[in-house]
C-alpha cells in the first residue's frame, strides 16, 4: 500500500506495513477457506450419518434375551438340545390359525433332526463360555420339548435310522398327538415313543430317592449337576448386555467359548433367542485369523460366509454404529435442539 | 513494534505497522487454531459409522401376549371387551417348566392386576392401533384365554375380579397363592399354611370356580376360535392389510402441544402406558419404533421421547439405514 505524497524517510515502516498488511490479507483468505472447509466438511460428515443411520428409528428390546434348552436322549444318551424360537415361543399359546409347537418341532425334524442342534455335556458347558452371565440366565429350560425331541429320536431309531417320507404331521401323531406337555390326557404315543417318555423322565429324575409325582424338582435335579460349574466360570461377565462373543475356526466352524460348532449349530443357537435389551452379537478375530487390507488396517469383521450362511438368514442383520459416531450423533442432535 | 532509532515522521506508518503486526498475530493464533479444529473435523470424517465386528437383529415375527376381560373388571360396561397385554418377563415364565417357589405366572398375573399395573385398552383402541404396529405382532400370534392350565391368565383374573367382588374385605385378607393352589388342587404349599390360611383355603374353596370359569368361557366364544378376539383382531388385520407401507414394529408420531402423548395409529397413549406397551413386545425381524410427523415423513423425536420412552424400555439401539450388509463380502 503506497500512500500519496510520502515526504521523508518512511521506507523500513512504510515496507513493513506493507508487507504485514499483505500478509494479514493472505492470512484473512487462509480463514476464510479454512472456514468454509469446516463447514463442509460438517455438512458432509452429517450427510454421512444422515445416510447411514435412520435418525427417526430405534431397535432393542425390552427384558430379558431369552433362549430355550433341555435334556434329550438320543440312544439313551443325554445332550442338551437348543430349540428354534418359532417352537418354543407357541408353548402355552392360543392361535386362531394354529399353535402346535410339536408341529413346528416336527417339520423341521422330518426336513433334518440336525436343524435342532444337540450337543454332548462337556461341548454344552463350552458353548455357553461365549455368553456373558446375563445371557445364560435368559435359558429357559422347557422340559416338555426335551420328553418330545427324545420320543422323535425313538420312533427314528424304530424306524431304522430315518423317517424317508413322514410328514410332520404323522410324526406328531406318533410321538403322541399333544402340543408339549399339556392336555396330557391325550398323549397316545407308539410304544417306542412311550419307553423314551418313561426313560426320558427316569433319567431327570436321576437315581435319588422317589419324589411325589409331578414334583417339580423330578425335573431339575439333572440341570443341577449341569449348571453348576457354568455360572462361576461367567461370573467376570456379570456386568455385561446379554451378549454372544464368537470367533472362527475355519471354513464352516465358529468358536464360542471353548465349542467348536458347526455353522448349522451356530445358526440353531441364534435361531432360540429371543432378544431383549442391550443384546449383541459380536466377533473376535483370533490370532490365526488376523488378515489386513490394503491399507494395513486390521479386518475386524467376520468372514463373507459367516455372514451369508449363518447371521442373515439367522435376522441378525443389523449392524450397530461405532461409539464414536454415536457420540457426534448425539452431538449434533443436542446442538439442533438448542 | 518500536524501533529504537526512529528518527521522526514515521508516525502514522509507525502506529499502523504496529497496529497491522499485533492484528497479524492474533490472526496467526486464530489460524492456526481453526486448522487444528479442520483437522479434528477431518479426523472425525475418517471413523468408521459402521461397527465392524458388532452385530444385533432378531429372529421371527415380532410377539406380544395378552388376554381379554369382561369390560366390568376394569370398571366399564359389561358388555365391553378390555384387552390386557401381558408384561414380557411375566409372558416368558409361561414357556418354564414350573418350578416351585421360582415359576408362578398366575400370582405374577393377578397381583399385577390387583395392584393396577397392567395395561389395558378397550377392543376399539385397539383396532385404532392399526397403521401405527406392525400386523405381524397380530397375526395369528396373539394369546388369549386357553384351556384351563398353566398359562390360563386370563381366568385367573377374572377369578380373583369375581373374588373381590364377591366379598372384598375377605379377598384382601387371601392370598392369592393360596387360590392358586386352590386351583391346581395341589398341596405343595399346603405345610407352610397358618391356621387362619388354611380357614381361608375352606372358604375358598367353597366357591364355584367351575362355574365361574364356564361363564368366562361362553363369554369369551370358546377357545381357539373364540369370536370376542375376533371381534377385535379381524377389523385390526383388515386396517393394515389395507395399508401399502405398514410398519415393521411400532411407527408413531408425537401429537403437537405441550403435552407428553404419544399416538400409535389413533390410539393416544401417556408415556407411562407406551413403556408398558413396550415392554410386551417381544421384538421380532426387522422390529424398530420409528417416528414420524403426520404425513407419515421421518421425523427425529423429542428428546423426552428417547430419555423417557425409548432408552429406558430398552429400545436404544440406533439402526443403521443399510439393509443389507457390506462388510465382509470380501
Amino acid at each position: 500500500m503506497q500512500l500519496l505524497n510520502p515526504q521523508r524517510g518512511t521506507s523500513f515502516y512504510e515496507s513493513f506495513s506493507d508487507l504485514i498488511f499483505g500478509t494479514l490479507i493472505i492470512f484473512l483468505v487462509v480463514v476464510l477457506a479454512l472456514m468454509v472447509r469446516l463447514k463442509v466438511a460438517q455438512d458432509n460428515r452429517d450427510d454421512d450419518l444422515d445416510q447411514e443411520i435412520a435418525m427417526n428409528q430405534y431397535a432393542g428390546g425390552a427384558s430379558q434375551t431369552d433362549w430355550a434348552m433341555s435334556f434329550v436322549l438320543i440312544q439313551g444318551e443325554p445332550r442338551l438340545a437348543i430349540y428354534p424360537r418359532d417352537a418354543w415361543s407357541k408353548i402355552g399359546v392360543v392361535r386362531f390359525e394354529e399353535s402346535n409347537p410339536v408341529l413346528s418341532l416336527a417339520e423341521l425334524f422330518v426336513k433334518d433332526p440336525a436343524l435342532i442342534p444337540t450337543f454332548d455335556i462337556e461341548a454344552f458347558r463350552g458353548l455357553t463360555n461365549g455368553m456373558s452371565f446375563r445371557l445364560w440366565k435368559g435359558a429357559v429350560i422347557i422340559t416338555g420339548l426335551g420328553d418330545i425331541l427324545t420320543r422323535m429320536y425313538a420312533v427314528q431309531e424304530a424306524e431304522g435310522g430315518a423317517l424317508n417320507g413322514w410328514s410332520a404331521q404323522r410324526l406328531v401323531e406318533a410321538v403322541g398327538g399333544i402340543d408339549a406337555g399339556t392336555h396330557v390326557e391325550n398323549d397316545r404315543p407308539t410304544p417306542a415313543a412311550a419307553q423314551a417318555r418313561d426313560d426320558y423322565y427316569a433319567f431327570l429324575a436321576g437315581p435319588n430317592e422317589a419324589l411325589p409325582n409331578g414334583h417339580p424338582d423330578q425335573f431339575f435335579r439333572q440341570y443341577d449337576q449341569l449348571t453348576e460349574p457354568i455360572e462361576p466360570a461367567l461370573e467376570p461377565t456379570k456386568n455385561l448386555p446379554p451378549r454372544i462373543l464368537f470367533s472362527v475356526e475355519g471354513e464352516g466352524r465358529v468358536r464360542l467359548g471353548r465349542a467348536v460348532l458347526t455353522a448349522a449349530q451356530f445358526r440353531g443357537l441364534l435361531d432360540s433367542l429371543s432378544v431383549g435389551k442391550g443384546f449383541v452379537l459380536e466377533y473376535e478375530v483370533l490370532e490365526q485369523n488376523k488378515q489386513y487390507d490394503d491399507n494395513g488396517n486390521e479386518v475386524l469383521h467376520p468372514p463373507s460366509w459367516v455372514i451369508k450362511e449363518v447371521l442373515l438368514p439367522a435376522g441378525f442383520d443389523r449392524r450397530l454404529p461405532t461409539a464414536e459416531a454415536l457420540e457426534y450423533l448425539d452431538r449434533q442432535r443436542a446442538k439442533e435442539r438448542e | 513494534m518500536k524501533i529504537a532509532k526512529a528518527t521522526g515522521g514515521g508516525d502514522f506508518y509507525e502506529s499502523f505497522s504496529d497496529l497491522i503486526f499485533g492484528t497479524l498475530i492474533i490472526f496467526l493464533v486464530v489460524v492456526l487454531s481453526l486448522i487444528i479444529q479442520v483437522q479434528k473435523t477431518v479426523q472425525g470424517m475418517s471413523i468408521d459409522v459402521v461397527s465392524p465386528n458388532r452385530f444385533t437383529g432378531s429372529t421371527g415375527d415380532p410377539m406380544f401376549t395378552f388376554f381379554l376381560l369382561p369390560g366390568d373388571s376394569y370398571g366399564l360396561d359389561p358388555e365391553e371387551t378390555v384387552v390386557v397385554f401381558l408384561p414380557l418377563e411375566v409372558a416368558a415364565k409361561v414357556k418354564l417348566t414350573p418350578q416351585a417357589y421360582t415359576t408362578d405366572v398366575e400370582l405374577d398375573v393377578t397381583e399385577l392386576y390387583r395392584d393396577d399395573k397392567l395395561l389395558w385398552m378397550t377392543t376399539d383402541q385397539f383396532v385404532q392401533m392399526a397403521g401405527g404396529l406392525t400386523p405381524q405382532a397380530t397375526l395369528p400370534n396373539y394369546e388369549t384365554c386357553p384351556a384351563l392350565g398353566l398359562n390360563n391368565e386370563g381366568f385367573f383374573v377374572y377369578a380373583y375380579y369375581q373374588l373381590t367382588k364377591i366379598d372384598p374385605q375377605r379377598a384382601k385378607q387371601l392370598n392369592i397363592g393360596m387360590m392358586r393352589d386352590f386351583m391346581w388342587g395341589t398341596d405343595w404349599y399346603s405345610d407352610a399354611l397358618s391356621a387362619q390360611d388354611q380357614r381361608d383355603l375352606d372358604w375358598l374353596r367353597t366357591m364355584d370356580f367351575g362355574q365361574t370359569y364356564n361363564y368366562y368361557d361362553e363369554w369369551l366364544g370358546g377357545l381357539n376360535d373364540g369370536r370376542v378376539p375376533r371381534k377385535m383382531i379381524d377389523p385390526f388385520n383388515n386396517a393394515s392389510n389395507s395399508m401399502l407401507d405398514p410398519p415393521t414394529g411400532f411407527r408413531i408420531t408425537i401429537p403437537q402441544g405441550t403435552e407428553k402423548k404419544v399416538m400409535v395409529g389413533q390410539t393416544s397413549f401417556e408415556p407411562d402406558a407406551f413403556r408398558m406397551l413396550l415392554q410386551a413386545i417381544a421384538p421380532g425381524k426387522d422390529f424398530v419404533v420409528e417416528c414420524v410427523d403426520d404425513a407419515g415423513k421421518p421425523l427425529p423425536p423429542p428428546r423426552w421421547v428417547e430419555d423417557e420412552l425409548l432408552f429406558p424400555a430398552g429400545y436404544d439401539a440406533r439402526v443403521l439405514k443399510q439393509a443389507e450388509l457390506q462388510a465382509g463380502d470380501d
